[in-house]
Protein backbone atom coordinates (compact mmCIF):
# COMPACT_ATOMS: atom_id res chain seq x y z
CA UNK A 1 0.00 0.00 0.00
CA UNK A 2 3.14 2.15 0.83
CA UNK A 3 3.59 4.98 -2.08
CA UNK A 4 6.91 4.48 -4.48
CA UNK A 5 9.10 7.22 -4.82
CA UNK A 6 8.77 7.95 -7.84
CA UNK A 7 4.69 8.86 -6.83
CA UNK A 8 5.75 10.63 -3.64
CA UNK A 9 7.98 12.45 -5.75
CA UNK A 10 5.07 13.80 -8.38
CA UNK A 11 3.27 14.34 -5.71
CA UNK A 12 5.56 16.45 -3.46
CA UNK A 13 6.60 18.12 -6.97
CA UNK A 14 3.04 18.94 -7.97
CA UNK A 15 2.53 20.92 -4.63
CA UNK A 16 5.63 22.45 -4.69
CA UNK A 17 4.97 23.78 -7.62
CA UNK A 18 1.62 24.74 -7.43
CA UNK A 19 2.21 26.76 -4.54
CA UNK A 20 5.26 28.50 -6.46
CA UNK A 21 2.91 29.21 -8.99
CA UNK A 22 0.40 30.82 -7.41
CA UNK A 23 3.05 33.15 -5.34
CA UNK A 24 5.02 34.25 -7.98
CA UNK A 25 1.37 34.96 -9.99
CA UNK A 26 -0.56 36.60 -6.91
CA UNK A 27 0.70 40.88 -6.70
CA UNK A 28 0.66 40.48 -10.90
CA UNK A 29 -2.45 39.25 -11.16
CA UNK A 30 -3.65 41.81 -8.79
CA UNK A 31 -2.38 44.22 -10.56
CA UNK A 32 -3.59 43.14 -13.88
CA UNK A 33 -7.09 42.81 -12.63
CA UNK A 34 -7.32 46.17 -10.36
CA UNK A 35 -5.96 47.95 -13.96
CA UNK A 36 -8.26 46.03 -16.17
CA UNK A 37 -11.50 46.82 -13.83
CA UNK A 38 -10.69 50.69 -12.69
CA UNK A 39 -8.32 52.16 -15.35
CA UNK A 40 -9.71 53.50 -18.81
CA UNK A 41 -6.35 53.06 -20.91
CA UNK A 42 -5.69 52.93 -24.99
CA UNK A 43 -4.79 49.53 -25.14
CA UNK A 44 -6.96 47.78 -22.64
CA UNK A 45 -8.93 45.78 -24.69
CA UNK A 46 -5.42 44.63 -26.02
CA UNK A 47 -4.24 43.92 -22.86
CA UNK A 48 -7.32 41.55 -21.92
CA UNK A 49 -6.54 39.77 -24.66
CA UNK A 50 -3.11 38.82 -23.96
CA UNK A 51 -3.89 37.94 -20.28
CA UNK A 52 -6.47 35.54 -21.88
CA UNK A 53 -4.42 33.91 -24.51
CA UNK A 54 -3.18 30.73 -22.34
CA UNK A 55 -7.28 30.15 -21.46
CA UNK A 56 -7.80 29.60 -25.26
CA UNK A 57 -4.29 28.08 -26.80
CA UNK A 58 -4.09 24.45 -27.43
CA UNK A 59 -1.74 24.22 -23.35
CA UNK A 60 0.65 22.42 -26.20
CA UNK A 61 1.41 25.39 -28.15
CA UNK A 62 1.53 27.78 -24.86
CA UNK A 63 4.27 25.35 -24.37
CA UNK A 64 6.07 25.57 -27.26
CA UNK A 65 6.31 29.50 -27.20
CA UNK A 66 7.85 28.98 -23.58
CA UNK A 67 10.17 26.36 -25.14
CA UNK A 68 11.02 29.09 -27.54
CA UNK A 69 11.49 31.57 -25.50
CA UNK A 70 12.56 30.67 -22.83
CA UNK A 71 15.00 27.57 -23.24
CA UNK A 72 18.23 27.69 -23.14
CA UNK A 73 18.74 28.29 -26.80
CA UNK A 74 15.77 30.87 -26.09
CA UNK A 75 15.36 34.82 -26.80
CA UNK A 76 14.64 35.17 -22.50
CA UNK A 77 16.12 32.24 -21.73
CA UNK A 78 19.49 32.69 -23.06
CA UNK A 79 19.88 35.92 -21.39
CA UNK A 80 18.66 34.59 -17.99
CA UNK A 81 21.21 31.78 -18.14
CA UNK A 82 24.25 33.98 -18.83
CA UNK A 83 23.61 36.70 -16.83
CA UNK A 84 21.59 35.24 -13.41
CA UNK A 85 22.45 31.68 -14.47
CA UNK A 86 18.78 30.41 -14.12
CA UNK A 87 17.49 27.73 -16.16
CA UNK A 88 14.18 26.56 -17.08
CA UNK A 89 14.44 23.53 -19.26
CA UNK A 90 14.12 20.23 -17.64
CA UNK A 91 14.02 22.35 -14.12
CA UNK A 92 10.97 22.25 -11.97
CA UNK A 93 11.53 26.17 -12.10
CA UNK A 94 10.04 25.59 -15.48
CA UNK A 95 7.02 23.47 -14.35
CA UNK A 96 6.26 26.26 -11.94
CA UNK A 97 6.47 29.15 -15.22
CA UNK A 98 4.25 26.84 -17.01
CA UNK A 99 1.61 25.67 -14.66
CA UNK A 100 2.13 30.24 -13.62
CA UNK A 101 1.57 31.16 -16.97
CA UNK A 102 -1.57 28.91 -17.53
CA UNK A 103 -3.00 29.67 -14.32
CA UNK A 104 -2.90 33.33 -14.52
CA UNK A 105 -5.75 34.05 -16.53
CA UNK A 106 -8.17 32.20 -14.04
CA UNK A 107 -6.46 34.32 -11.17
CA UNK A 108 -6.72 37.74 -12.93
CA UNK A 109 -10.18 36.95 -14.20
CA UNK A 110 -11.25 36.19 -10.46
CA UNK A 111 -9.63 39.21 -8.97
CA UNK A 112 -11.17 41.06 -11.88
CA UNK A 113 -15.10 40.26 -10.45
CA UNK A 114 -13.83 41.05 -7.07
CA UNK A 115 -12.71 44.31 -8.18
CA UNK A 116 -15.41 45.20 -10.09
CA UNK A 117 -17.44 44.30 -6.89
CA UNK A 118 -16.30 46.91 -4.87
CA UNK A 119 -18.18 50.20 -4.98
CA UNK A 120 -15.44 53.09 -6.09
CA UNK A 121 -17.81 55.76 -4.10
CA UNK A 122 -16.29 54.01 -0.98
CA UNK A 123 -12.86 54.94 -2.15
CA UNK A 124 -14.14 58.30 -2.67
CA UNK A 125 -14.99 58.40 0.73
CA UNK A 126 -11.83 57.38 1.88
CA UNK A 127 -10.20 59.83 -0.28
CA UNK A 128 -12.45 62.67 1.43
CA UNK A 129 -10.93 61.72 4.15
CA UNK A 130 -7.51 62.35 3.57
CA UNK A 131 -6.17 59.10 2.61
CA UNK A 132 -3.91 58.44 -0.78
CA UNK A 133 -4.51 56.12 -3.34
CA UNK A 134 -2.07 53.76 -2.27
CA UNK A 135 -3.34 54.23 1.13
CA UNK A 136 -7.02 53.29 0.14
CA UNK A 137 -5.83 50.23 -1.92
CA UNK A 138 -4.10 48.58 1.28
CA UNK A 139 -6.92 49.46 3.54
CA UNK A 140 -10.58 49.57 1.61
CA UNK A 141 -10.45 48.02 -1.74
CA UNK A 142 -7.78 44.86 -0.53
CA UNK A 143 -9.54 43.95 2.27
CA UNK A 144 -13.23 44.21 0.46
CA UNK A 145 -11.78 41.44 -2.09
CA UNK A 146 -10.43 38.99 0.14
CA UNK A 147 -13.29 36.30 -0.73
CA UNK A 148 -12.08 36.55 -4.27
CA UNK A 149 -8.33 36.82 -3.34
CA UNK A 150 -9.18 32.98 -1.77
CA UNK A 151 -11.12 32.17 -4.72
CA UNK A 152 -8.38 33.10 -7.55
CA UNK A 153 -5.72 31.80 -5.13
CA UNK A 154 -7.54 28.25 -5.22
CA UNK A 155 -7.87 28.30 -8.46
CA UNK A 156 -4.91 29.13 -9.88
CA UNK A 157 -3.82 26.54 -7.20
CA UNK A 158 -5.98 23.69 -8.68
CA UNK A 159 -5.28 25.04 -12.23
CA UNK A 160 -1.77 24.43 -11.53
CA UNK A 161 -1.74 20.94 -10.07
CA UNK A 162 -3.54 19.94 -13.42
CA UNK A 163 -1.74 21.41 -15.55
CA UNK A 164 0.07 18.56 -18.38
CA UNK A 165 0.20 20.09 -21.70
CA UNK A 166 2.29 23.09 -21.40
CA UNK A 167 4.36 21.24 -18.43
CA UNK A 168 5.39 18.23 -20.67
CA UNK A 169 6.08 20.68 -24.11
CA UNK A 170 8.24 22.87 -21.72
CA UNK A 171 10.43 20.82 -19.41
CA UNK A 172 9.29 17.09 -20.75
CA UNK A 173 8.84 14.16 -18.24
CA UNK A 174 11.81 13.65 -16.09
CA UNK A 175 10.47 11.35 -12.70
CA UNK A 176 12.19 13.48 -10.00
CA UNK A 177 12.86 16.38 -11.44
CA UNK A 178 10.09 17.77 -13.68
CA UNK A 179 7.12 15.10 -13.30
CA UNK A 180 4.08 16.11 -11.87
CA UNK A 181 0.77 13.71 -10.68
CA UNK A 182 -0.56 14.54 -14.49
CA UNK A 183 2.64 13.40 -15.81
CA UNK A 184 3.00 10.70 -13.68
CA UNK A 185 -0.25 9.47 -14.97
CA UNK A 186 0.27 9.98 -18.41
CA UNK A 187 3.72 7.93 -17.93
CA UNK A 188 2.29 4.88 -15.96
CA UNK A 189 -0.41 4.53 -18.43
CA UNK A 190 2.09 4.19 -21.00
CA UNK A 191 2.74 0.91 -19.69
CA UNK A 192 0.94 -1.77 -18.96
CA UNK A 193 -0.08 -3.43 -15.56
CA UNK A 194 0.09 -0.29 -13.91
CA UNK A 195 -3.33 0.89 -12.87
CA UNK A 196 -3.27 0.29 -9.15
CA UNK A 197 -1.14 2.78 -8.92
CA UNK A 198 -2.83 5.31 -11.86
CA UNK A 199 -6.24 4.81 -9.13
CA UNK A 200 -3.60 6.11 -6.45
CA UNK A 201 -2.73 9.24 -7.67
CA UNK A 202 -6.01 10.09 -9.39
CA UNK A 203 -7.48 9.54 -6.14
CA UNK A 204 -4.26 11.72 -4.05
CA UNK A 205 -4.99 14.59 -7.22
CA UNK A 206 -8.67 14.19 -6.30
CA UNK A 207 -8.34 15.04 -2.68
CA UNK A 208 -5.74 17.74 -2.66
CA UNK A 209 -8.36 19.58 -5.31
CA UNK A 210 -11.45 18.69 -2.87
CA UNK A 211 -9.41 20.26 0.16
CA UNK A 212 -8.13 23.33 -1.30
CA UNK A 213 -11.49 24.15 -2.71
CA UNK A 214 -13.14 23.11 1.35
CA UNK A 215 -10.88 25.06 2.98
CA UNK A 216 -11.26 28.10 0.72
CA UNK A 217 -15.13 28.26 1.20
CA UNK A 218 -14.50 27.81 4.78
CA UNK A 219 -12.08 30.73 4.84
CA UNK A 220 -14.61 32.60 2.27
CA UNK A 221 -18.16 31.77 4.90
CA UNK A 222 -15.69 33.07 8.16
CA UNK A 223 -15.24 36.34 6.40
CA UNK A 224 -18.69 36.85 5.06
CA UNK A 225 -20.16 35.75 8.45
CA UNK A 226 -17.56 38.41 10.07
CA UNK A 227 -18.60 41.38 7.93
CA UNK A 228 -22.41 40.19 8.67
CA UNK A 229 -22.50 39.82 12.70
CA UNK B 1 -15.28 84.92 3.74
CA UNK B 2 -14.74 81.20 4.29
CA UNK B 3 -15.20 79.66 1.08
CA UNK B 4 -14.70 81.99 -2.17
CA UNK B 5 -16.11 79.85 -5.15
CA UNK B 6 -16.29 81.10 -8.99
CA UNK B 7 -16.06 78.17 -11.51
CA UNK B 8 -16.88 77.16 -14.67
CA UNK B 9 -17.70 73.61 -15.92
CA UNK B 10 -18.99 72.06 -18.98
CA UNK B 11 -19.92 68.37 -19.44
CA UNK B 12 -22.09 67.39 -22.51
CA UNK B 13 -24.62 70.01 -23.11
CA UNK B 14 -24.52 71.23 -18.94
CA UNK B 15 -23.29 74.24 -18.54
CA UNK B 16 -22.08 74.84 -14.64
CA UNK B 17 -21.09 78.72 -13.90
CA UNK B 18 -21.61 79.85 -10.08
CA UNK B 19 -19.90 82.52 -8.72
CA UNK B 20 -20.50 82.75 -4.59
CA UNK B 21 -19.03 82.90 -1.09
CA UNK B 22 -19.99 81.09 2.02
CA UNK B 23 -18.93 81.89 5.90
CA UNK B 24 -19.10 79.82 9.36
CA UNK B 25 -22.71 78.26 9.83
CA UNK B 26 -24.95 76.51 7.45
CA UNK B 27 -25.40 77.70 3.63
CA UNK B 28 -27.78 75.41 1.61
CA UNK B 29 -27.41 74.50 -2.02
CA UNK B 30 -30.98 74.48 -3.01
CA UNK B 31 -32.68 73.08 -6.44
CA UNK B 32 -34.29 70.39 -8.21
CA UNK B 33 -32.90 67.37 -9.27
CA UNK B 34 -30.20 68.35 -12.32
CA UNK B 35 -30.05 71.83 -11.07
CA UNK B 36 -26.31 71.20 -10.37
CA UNK B 37 -26.20 70.69 -6.99
CA UNK B 38 -23.65 67.57 -6.62
CA UNK B 39 -21.50 68.64 -9.74
CA UNK B 40 -21.01 72.35 -7.41
CA UNK B 41 -20.24 69.96 -4.41
CA UNK B 42 -17.97 67.49 -6.28
CA UNK B 43 -16.03 70.64 -8.12
CA UNK B 44 -15.18 72.36 -4.70
CA UNK B 45 -13.99 68.93 -3.51
CA UNK B 46 -12.13 68.52 -6.25
CA UNK B 47 -13.74 64.94 -7.13
CA UNK B 48 -14.54 66.92 -10.83
CA UNK B 49 -11.81 69.48 -12.32
CA UNK B 50 -13.36 72.62 -13.47
CA UNK B 51 -12.76 74.35 -16.45
CA UNK B 52 -12.04 77.97 -15.08
CA UNK B 53 -12.15 79.53 -12.18
CA UNK B 54 -10.47 79.27 -8.52
CA UNK B 55 -11.74 78.18 -5.16
CA UNK B 56 -10.53 79.36 -2.16
CA UNK B 57 -10.97 77.75 1.57
CA UNK B 58 -10.37 80.09 4.40
CA UNK B 59 -7.74 82.38 2.09
CA UNK B 60 -5.93 79.26 0.78
CA UNK B 61 -6.34 78.55 -3.12
CA UNK B 62 -6.88 75.29 -4.03
CA UNK B 63 -7.92 75.67 -6.97
CA UNK B 64 -7.14 78.31 -9.84
CA UNK B 65 -6.86 77.40 -13.16
CA UNK B 66 -4.83 80.37 -14.61
CA UNK B 67 -1.93 79.86 -11.87
CA UNK B 68 -2.46 76.06 -12.63
CA UNK B 69 -3.12 74.92 -8.95
CA UNK B 70 -5.26 72.42 -8.32
CA UNK B 71 -4.97 70.90 -4.87
CA UNK B 72 -5.99 66.81 -5.23
CA UNK B 73 -8.78 65.80 -2.47
CA UNK B 74 -7.03 64.45 0.27
CA UNK B 75 -5.31 67.87 0.51
CA UNK B 76 -8.59 70.30 0.57
CA UNK B 77 -9.36 69.16 4.11
CA UNK B 78 -13.11 68.84 3.12
CA UNK B 79 -15.39 66.63 5.08
CA UNK B 80 -17.75 65.43 3.24
CA UNK B 81 -20.93 63.56 4.21
CA UNK B 82 -23.07 61.40 1.29
CA UNK B 83 -26.14 60.80 0.79
CA UNK B 84 -25.69 56.81 0.53
CA UNK B 85 -23.26 57.49 4.10
CA UNK B 86 -20.11 55.17 2.41
CA UNK B 87 -18.85 54.12 5.41
CA UNK B 88 -16.61 51.52 4.61
CA UNK B 89 -18.27 47.75 5.64
CA UNK B 90 -15.43 45.95 6.67
CA UNK B 91 -14.30 48.08 9.44
CA UNK B 92 -16.81 48.25 12.65
CA UNK B 93 -18.06 51.88 13.86
CA UNK B 94 -15.08 52.88 16.10
CA UNK B 95 -12.17 51.99 13.43
CA UNK B 96 -14.77 54.14 10.35
CA UNK B 97 -14.51 56.78 12.72
CA UNK B 98 -10.56 56.28 13.40
CA UNK B 99 -9.84 56.06 9.48
CA UNK B 100 -9.10 59.87 8.79
CA UNK B 101 -6.20 59.62 11.67
CA UNK B 102 -4.94 56.24 11.11
CA UNK B 103 -4.78 56.38 7.13
CA UNK B 104 -5.65 60.25 6.21
CA UNK B 105 -5.41 63.34 7.33
CA UNK B 106 -4.36 62.32 10.88
CA UNK B 107 -7.66 64.26 12.38
CA UNK B 108 -6.87 64.77 16.04
CA UNK B 109 -8.53 62.12 18.39
CA UNK B 110 -8.58 64.58 21.02
CA UNK B 111 -11.98 65.43 20.27
CA UNK B 112 -13.20 62.09 19.32
CA UNK B 113 -15.01 60.90 22.89
CA UNK B 114 -16.54 63.85 22.37
CA UNK B 115 -18.04 63.66 19.14
CA UNK B 116 -18.95 60.35 20.07
CA UNK B 117 -20.98 61.54 22.73
CA UNK B 118 -22.45 64.30 20.75
CA UNK B 119 -23.65 62.10 18.11
CA UNK B 120 -25.21 59.40 20.68
CA UNK B 121 -22.53 56.64 19.29
CA UNK B 122 -20.97 55.17 21.92
CA UNK B 123 -24.15 52.02 21.86
CA UNK B 124 -22.67 51.18 18.27
CA UNK B 125 -18.58 51.50 18.41
CA UNK B 126 -18.29 47.63 18.15
CA UNK B 127 -21.22 46.93 15.30
CA UNK B 128 -20.04 47.06 11.98
CA UNK B 129 -22.02 49.38 9.21
CA UNK B 130 -24.55 46.40 7.79
CA UNK B 131 -26.57 46.45 10.86
CA UNK B 132 -27.08 49.87 11.46
CA UNK B 133 -30.35 51.49 10.46
CA UNK B 134 -30.03 54.67 7.96
CA UNK B 135 -30.16 56.82 10.60
CA UNK B 136 -27.28 55.74 12.71
CA UNK B 137 -25.05 55.18 9.28
CA UNK B 138 -25.56 59.02 8.75
CA UNK B 139 -24.39 59.84 12.52
CA UNK B 140 -21.72 57.88 11.78
CA UNK B 141 -20.66 59.51 8.47
CA UNK B 142 -20.98 62.44 10.47
CA UNK B 143 -18.86 61.67 13.04
CA UNK B 144 -16.15 60.33 10.89
CA UNK B 145 -16.06 63.94 8.58
CA UNK B 146 -15.68 65.63 11.79
CA UNK B 147 -12.67 63.77 13.41
CA UNK B 148 -10.85 63.72 9.59
CA UNK B 149 -10.21 67.26 10.81
CA UNK B 150 -12.13 69.38 7.97
CA UNK B 151 -11.65 72.79 7.16
CA UNK B 152 -15.10 72.99 5.79
CA UNK B 153 -18.29 70.14 5.69
CA UNK B 154 -19.88 69.05 2.87
CA UNK B 155 -23.65 67.50 3.25
CA UNK B 156 -25.02 66.28 -0.21
CA UNK B 157 -28.58 65.35 0.76
CA UNK B 158 -27.64 63.51 3.58
CA UNK B 159 -31.75 62.99 4.63
CA UNK B 160 -32.50 62.04 1.59
CA UNK B 161 -33.26 57.91 1.36
CA UNK B 162 -34.32 58.36 4.98
CA UNK B 163 -38.11 58.12 6.14
CA UNK B 164 -39.80 60.73 8.32
CA UNK B 165 -38.78 59.24 11.57
CA UNK B 166 -35.18 58.75 10.79
CA UNK B 167 -35.14 62.29 9.70
CA UNK B 168 -35.96 63.72 12.67
CA UNK B 169 -33.61 61.55 14.45
CA UNK B 170 -30.90 62.95 12.48
CA UNK B 171 -31.94 66.55 11.95
CA UNK B 172 -31.32 67.72 16.11
CA UNK B 173 -27.68 66.51 15.31
CA UNK B 174 -27.18 68.47 11.99
CA UNK B 175 -28.34 71.90 14.54
CA UNK B 176 -26.02 71.06 17.17
CA UNK B 177 -23.48 70.61 14.60
CA UNK B 178 -24.24 74.10 13.22
CA UNK B 179 -24.57 76.47 16.13
CA UNK B 180 -21.64 74.53 17.70
CA UNK B 181 -18.79 73.38 15.22
CA UNK B 182 -17.26 76.60 13.80
CA UNK B 183 -17.65 74.80 10.45
CA UNK B 184 -18.80 76.81 7.22
CA UNK B 185 -21.37 73.73 6.06
CA UNK B 186 -22.37 73.31 2.54
CA UNK B 187 -25.63 71.25 2.48
CA UNK B 188 -27.18 70.12 -0.29
CA UNK B 189 -30.74 69.67 -0.56
CA UNK B 190 -33.78 69.46 -3.00
CA UNK B 191 -36.27 69.59 0.51
CA UNK B 192 -37.85 73.62 1.05
CA UNK B 193 -38.52 71.71 4.84
CA UNK B 194 -35.19 70.82 5.57
CA UNK B 195 -33.63 74.05 4.10
CA UNK B 196 -35.67 75.80 6.01
CA UNK B 197 -34.93 74.75 9.21
CA UNK B 198 -31.33 74.11 8.88
CA UNK B 199 -29.77 76.85 6.97
CA UNK B 200 -29.26 80.61 7.42
CA UNK B 201 -28.38 81.47 3.93
CA UNK B 202 -29.21 79.73 0.88
CA UNK B 203 -27.61 79.06 -3.11
CA UNK B 204 -30.47 78.63 -5.41
CA UNK B 205 -29.58 77.14 -8.16
CA UNK B 206 -31.03 76.15 -11.43
CA UNK B 207 -29.65 74.78 -14.83
CA UNK B 208 -26.39 75.46 -13.34
CA UNK B 209 -27.03 79.09 -12.92
CA UNK B 210 -27.14 80.63 -9.18
CA UNK B 211 -30.71 81.62 -9.13
CA UNK B 212 -30.61 83.43 -5.76
CA UNK B 213 -28.09 83.76 -2.77
CA UNK B 214 -28.71 85.66 0.23
CA UNK B 215 -30.74 84.84 3.42
CA UNK B 216 -32.58 81.51 3.03
CA UNK B 217 -36.08 81.89 4.70
CA UNK B 218 -36.69 85.41 2.91
CA UNK B 219 -35.21 83.50 -0.35
CA UNK B 220 -37.59 80.84 0.21
CA UNK B 221 -40.78 82.71 0.16
CA UNK B 222 -39.86 85.19 -2.56
CA UNK B 223 -41.68 85.64 -5.83
CA UNK B 224 -38.99 85.04 -8.12
CA UNK B 225 -37.75 81.76 -7.20
CA UNK B 226 -41.10 81.02 -6.55
CA UNK B 227 -41.81 81.69 -10.25
CA UNK B 228 -39.10 79.10 -11.12
CA UNK B 229 -39.56 76.25 -9.05
CA UNK B 230 -43.36 76.32 -9.02
CA UNK B 231 -46.16 78.07 -7.58
CA UNK B 232 -47.58 75.08 -6.56
CA UNK B 233 -44.90 74.69 -3.38
CA UNK B 234 -44.67 78.68 -2.51
CA UNK B 235 -44.81 78.73 1.42
CA UNK B 236 -43.93 81.31 4.06
CA UNK B 237 -41.99 79.79 6.91
CA UNK B 238 -42.60 81.20 9.94
CA UNK B 239 -40.67 80.85 13.38
CA UNK B 240 -42.97 80.25 16.66
CA UNK B 241 -42.46 79.98 19.80
CA UNK B 242 -44.77 77.34 21.60
CA UNK B 243 -46.92 79.39 24.22
CA UNK B 244 -49.70 77.11 25.77
CA UNK B 245 -51.03 74.02 25.43
CA UNK B 246 -54.93 73.75 25.58
CA UNK B 247 -56.79 71.03 27.21
CA UNK B 248 -59.18 71.27 23.80
CA UNK B 249 -56.33 69.53 22.41
CA UNK B 250 -55.18 72.94 20.53
CA UNK B 251 -51.07 74.30 20.95
CA UNK B 252 -51.09 77.67 21.30
CA UNK B 253 -48.19 79.48 19.54
CA UNK B 254 -46.63 82.95 19.48
CA UNK B 255 -46.03 84.36 16.09
CA UNK B 256 -44.75 88.17 15.84
CA UNK B 257 -47.44 89.09 18.38
CA UNK B 258 -50.14 87.05 16.69
CA UNK B 259 -51.48 83.93 18.25
CA UNK B 260 -51.98 80.98 16.09
CA UNK B 261 -53.81 77.52 16.91
CA UNK B 262 -52.59 74.18 15.34
CA UNK B 263 -53.64 70.79 16.79
CA UNK B 264 -51.67 69.19 19.34
CA UNK B 265 -47.87 69.17 18.93
CA UNK B 266 -46.03 67.31 21.40
CA UNK B 267 -43.23 69.69 21.89
CA UNK B 268 -42.42 71.50 25.39
CA UNK B 269 -44.16 75.05 25.94
CA UNK B 270 -41.32 77.65 25.02
CA UNK B 271 -39.76 75.93 22.25
CA UNK B 272 -39.43 77.37 18.65
CA UNK B 273 -40.67 75.52 15.52
CA UNK B 274 -41.03 76.83 11.96
CA UNK B 275 -44.03 76.34 10.43
CA UNK B 276 -44.29 75.82 6.59
CA UNK B 277 -47.26 77.84 5.35
CA UNK B 278 -48.60 77.17 1.36
CA UNK B 279 -49.83 80.37 -0.21
CA UNK B 280 -53.19 78.58 -1.09
CA UNK B 281 -54.06 77.90 2.11
CA UNK B 282 -53.82 81.35 3.11
CA UNK B 283 -57.03 83.89 2.67
CA UNK B 284 -56.90 87.31 2.56
CA UNK B 285 -59.19 89.68 4.23
CA UNK B 286 -59.84 93.98 4.69
CA UNK B 287 -61.42 93.49 7.84
CA UNK B 288 -61.02 91.31 10.60
CA UNK B 289 -63.16 88.57 9.61
CA UNK B 290 -65.56 88.11 12.69
CA UNK B 291 -67.84 84.34 13.28
CA UNK B 292 -65.67 82.64 10.92
CA UNK B 293 -64.23 78.92 12.25
CA UNK B 294 -60.71 79.80 11.17
CA UNK B 295 -58.85 80.36 14.25
CA UNK B 296 -55.47 81.99 13.14
CA UNK B 297 -55.81 85.31 12.20
CA UNK B 298 -53.06 87.25 11.21
CA UNK B 299 -52.72 91.02 11.32
CA UNK B 300 -50.34 92.23 8.16
CA UNK B 301 -48.98 95.08 6.29
CA UNK B 302 -49.20 94.29 2.15
CA UNK B 303 -45.42 94.79 0.56
CA UNK B 304 -45.63 92.74 -2.77
CA UNK B 305 -47.94 92.59 -5.01
CA UNK B 306 -46.63 91.05 -8.25
CA UNK B 307 -49.39 90.41 -11.36
CA UNK B 308 -49.18 86.58 -12.64
CA UNK B 309 -49.37 85.62 -16.18
CA UNK B 310 -52.40 83.85 -15.74
CA UNK B 311 -55.77 84.86 -13.64
CA UNK B 312 -53.56 85.15 -10.25
CA UNK B 313 -51.39 87.56 -8.39
CA UNK B 314 -48.90 87.14 -5.29
CA UNK B 315 -48.84 89.04 -2.61
CA UNK B 316 -46.69 89.44 0.28
CA UNK B 317 -47.98 90.69 4.09
CA UNK B 318 -45.08 91.64 6.32
CA UNK B 319 -46.44 91.12 10.07
CA UNK B 320 -44.05 92.09 12.10
CA UNK B 321 -40.59 91.76 10.18
CA UNK B 322 -41.55 88.41 8.51
CA UNK B 323 -42.88 87.47 5.44
CA UNK B 324 -46.39 85.49 4.49
CA UNK B 325 -47.16 84.65 1.07
CA UNK B 326 -50.57 84.14 -0.36
CA UNK B 327 -52.14 83.81 -3.84
CA UNK B 328 -55.33 85.10 -4.63
CA UNK B 329 -57.20 85.77 -8.14
CA UNK B 330 -56.82 89.13 -10.09
CA UNK B 331 -60.24 89.71 -9.67
CA UNK B 332 -60.34 89.20 -6.01
CA UNK B 333 -57.35 91.82 -5.96
CA UNK B 334 -59.13 94.13 -7.83
CA UNK B 335 -62.41 93.70 -5.91
CA UNK B 336 -60.64 93.91 -2.64
CA UNK B 337 -58.79 97.37 -4.31
CA UNK B 338 -55.68 95.66 -2.60
CA UNK B 339 -52.61 98.37 -2.35
CA UNK B 340 -48.68 98.68 -1.10
CA UNK B 341 -48.91 99.53 2.41
CA UNK B 342 -52.54 98.67 3.32
CA UNK B 343 -52.97 96.62 6.50
CA UNK B 344 -55.35 93.30 5.87
CA UNK B 345 -55.66 90.17 7.76
CA UNK B 346 -54.73 86.72 6.73
CA UNK B 347 -56.37 83.66 8.06
CA UNK B 348 -55.71 80.10 7.94
CA UNK B 349 -57.73 77.08 9.14
CA UNK B 350 -56.15 75.23 11.93
CA UNK B 351 -56.19 71.85 9.57
CA UNK B 352 -54.55 73.34 6.83
CA UNK B 353 -51.11 73.44 8.44
CA UNK B 354 -50.62 69.78 7.66
CA UNK B 355 -48.04 68.06 10.71
CA UNK B 356 -45.38 67.22 8.17
CA UNK B 357 -44.89 71.25 7.41
CA UNK B 358 -44.19 71.71 10.88
CA UNK B 359 -40.72 71.14 11.24
CA UNK B 360 -39.62 70.73 14.74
Amino acid sequence: MELSSQEIDAVLLSLKVSIWSVIFSLLPAIYIAYVLSRKKFWGRQALNVIVHIPLILPPVVTGYFLLILFSRAGVIGRFLDTYFGVTFAFHWFGAVLAAAIMSFPLMVRAFRLGFDSVDPKLEVAAHSLGANRFIIFLTITLPLIIPALITGAVLGFAKSMGEFGATITFVSNIPGQTQTIPSAIFEFLQLPGNNFMIVRLVCLSLLISIGALYISEVLASRLSRREQS
Amino acid sequence: MSINVNIEKTMGDFCLKTKFDADIGITAIFGSSGAGKSTLVNLIAGLVKPKSGHIKIFNKVVFDSKQKINVPVHKRGIGFVFQDSRLFPHMKVEANLKYSNRFGRRGRLSSFSEIVDILDLGQILQRLPGNLSGGEKQRVAIGRALLSNPKILILDEPLTGLDEGLRSEVIPYLEFLRDHSKLPILYISHSQSEVARLSDKIVVLENGNILEHGETLQILSSFRVAKKLGLRDLSSFIEATVSTHASDGITELDFSGSKLFLPQIDVPVGSKIYLRVLAKDVTLAIKKPEKISALNIIKGKVDEIVMGNGPGALISLNVGGHRLVTRITQRSLIAMNLKLGQTCFAFLKTVSVATSDIII
